[in-house]
């Protein structure tokens, strides 16, 4: 009886060790690894739901309830997405139109549009002196 | 023009009986979430869309849905692998399974799933007129809502708050750093079959778990227990329904809460129900806010971009075909699971299910979601072995949830 108490106890322990390394790993991975880049003409509806990383040049940026709408031209054949960003979760003082960007994010679908919803936005260049 | 309908009503005609298959086939795989599936026909939609028209899809995921709200208490009482939103059938519906009963325990969730689609049905006229007033408030207090709720579910833990709070936490976090995994795809199914799924495979085949032999009978519930639960289930339906992250578990013991104490069999007819009134309501939702609430709904209306009343009557008469197809449909396989299935080596079959889940993780979310399956599958086991609700664990999704509104 003593037995099955220590094993039932044991296996708690383990359950929970097991729990916090994998939920700390998962921690580490999710802000270290990016995800791989697209085009922009590549993003489809079975990337739904994804995270992506493409880039871009900014031909325009619209305000709307808080949100930003930056819109995304791919340098390599002209297709365009809409990226959206919650402007009070990133800072967009810089924002413009003109700027090469760097955009990661989740692809959705706002409408039956294809859109990314950014989490990460990084400027490559462009910057006006 | 006559040949058009005639075609038009042979298309939906075939696009709900394949959906009954479907919904059959999804339900019986366990931990398969209908979104999922609801995703891969979205996937597949321009292959479908060169036959038929983008309302007939509509149709066939109804019917899927609606099929698979009946059907998935099979593996869930019958395996030990429950999906996200019939957690907590895994105690009531083992209870029961355990006594022999698993047959009864399937028809007290059918007879609920029923009644609660009657029900709708009876309601739809109401919240079609009340949604739009309320569903903006809810949104602007989403956090605060949500916050209660999951603060009144763990206060109302009865074995240890404190641990409670503890699994919620760990698995809010897990939830958290799964979502923004980038390298993985499909993060909610790893993560759901790990903590609902595999932990209790697992616990079932390290205790060796031996069922009796079932019993083939009928039920015997008190009238007053099927109102006690369809009254709480219209409670908790809409707070399900309409709160993201609150899954039917949780919506049902707020539910019975908030009514009254239910016992055993009440309670899996109230879980029954709340499964089949909130897919029911997530269409009738895309309909009058133009706010689906579950997957299968935000698929469809991705295929209706003019979601008219008419397109809403088609569906819920759909429903209505499917969910009757259903129950006869779950009962007989549930017999067919207490005649066969079941007389095969419970442990090793537990173990055939484990491995094809984790199949199925690989091939679906890679290496990453081996990652999350292990860690999540290790949080279920600890809340299980804590002997702490499972419900607690839908703070995977309820804590980003909350965060994103705050």
């Amino acid at each position: 009886m003593k037995f099955v108490r220590a094993d039932g106890k044991m296996m708690e322990k383990a359950a929970l060790a097991t729990s916090l390394a994998g939920i700390i790993m998962l921690l580490v991975l999710s802000l270290q690894i990016e995800p791989k880049t697209k085009d922009i003409g590549e993003i489809n509806t079975k990337l739904l739901d994804q995270w992506v990383r493409v880039n871009g040049t900014i031909t325009n940026i619209r305000e709307t309830n808080g949100l930003l709408i930056l819109e995304l031209e791919s340098g390599k054949d002209s297709s365009m997405i809409q990226a959206i960003v919650y402007a009070d979760k990133l800072d967009l003082d810089y924002m413009e139109s003109g700027l090469k960007a760097e955009v990661i994010g989740k692809v959705i679908e706002y409408y039956g549009r294809l859109e990314i919803e950014v989490s990460k936005i990084r400027i490559l260049q462009g910057f006006k002196e | 023009m006559m040949g058009i309908i005639q075609a038009l009503i042979f298309h939906v005609i075939i696009a709900t009986a394949a959906g009954i298959i479907a919904g059959v086939i999804t339900g019986l795989i366990p931990g398969l979430h209908i979104n999922l599936a609801a995703l891969a026909i979205f996937s597949l939609s321009a292959f479908f869309l060169k036959f038929t028209n983008p309302l007939v899809l509509t149709v066939f995921i109804a019917a899927m849905a609606i099929t698979h709200t009946f059907v998935d208490f099979l593996p869930s009482i019958f395996l030990g692998a429950p999906a996200d939103d019939t957690a907590l059938a895994v105690l009531p519906g083992h209870a029961l399974l355990l006594e022999g009963r698993g047959y009864e325990a399937v028809k007290l969730t059918v007879i609920g799933s029923y009644l609660a689609l009657l029900l709708m049905l009876l309601l739809s006229p109401f919240f079609i007129l009340l949604l739009p007033g309320i569903f903006p408030f809810m949104q602007r207090y989403m956090a605060l809502i949500l916050i209660l709720a999951s603060g009144f579910l763990i206060i109302n833990e009865r074995k240890n708050k404190f641990w409670a709070f503890i699994i919620f936490s760990l698995a809010g976090v897990l939830g958290i750093a799964s979502l923004n995994l980038a390298v993985l795809k499909q993060p909610l199914f790893p993560l759901f079959t790990g903590l609902f799924g595999s932990s209790m495979l697992v616990f079932s085949i390290r205790k060796k778990v031996r069922l009796p032999r079932q019993k083939i009978s009928g039920v015997e519930i008190e009238k007053k227990e099927i109102f006690k639960a369809l009254l709480a289930s219209s409670i908790a339906s809409p707070l399900c329904g309409f709160l993201p992250g609150l899954g039917a578990a949780q919506a049902a013991v707020i539910g019975s809460e908030v009514v009254t104490k239910l016992n055993k069999k009440g309670f899996l007819v109230l879980l029954g129900a709340i499964n089949t009134f909130v897919m029911g309501l997530s269409f009738i939702a895309l309909y009058a806010i133009s706010k689906p609430r579950t997957g299968a709904a935000v698929f469809a209306g991705k295929f209706l971009t003019n979601f008219a009343l008419k397109e809403l009557i088609l569906l819920l008469a759909v429903m209505l075909v499917a969910g009757s197809a259903a129950v006869f449909l779950t009962i007989s396989l549930s017999g067919f699971f207490c005649k066969y299935v079941l007389k095969a080596n419970y442990r090793m079959l537990c173990m055939i299910i484990l491995a094809f889940l984790v199949v199925v993780t690989l091939a679906i979310s890679g290496w990453p979601g081996m990652v999350v399956l292990i860690t999540a599958s290790a949080l279920g086991i600890f809340a299980i072995e804590k002997g702490i609700r499972r419900m607690h664990l839908m703070g995977c999704l309820l804590v980003p949830v909350i965060l994103y509104f705050l």
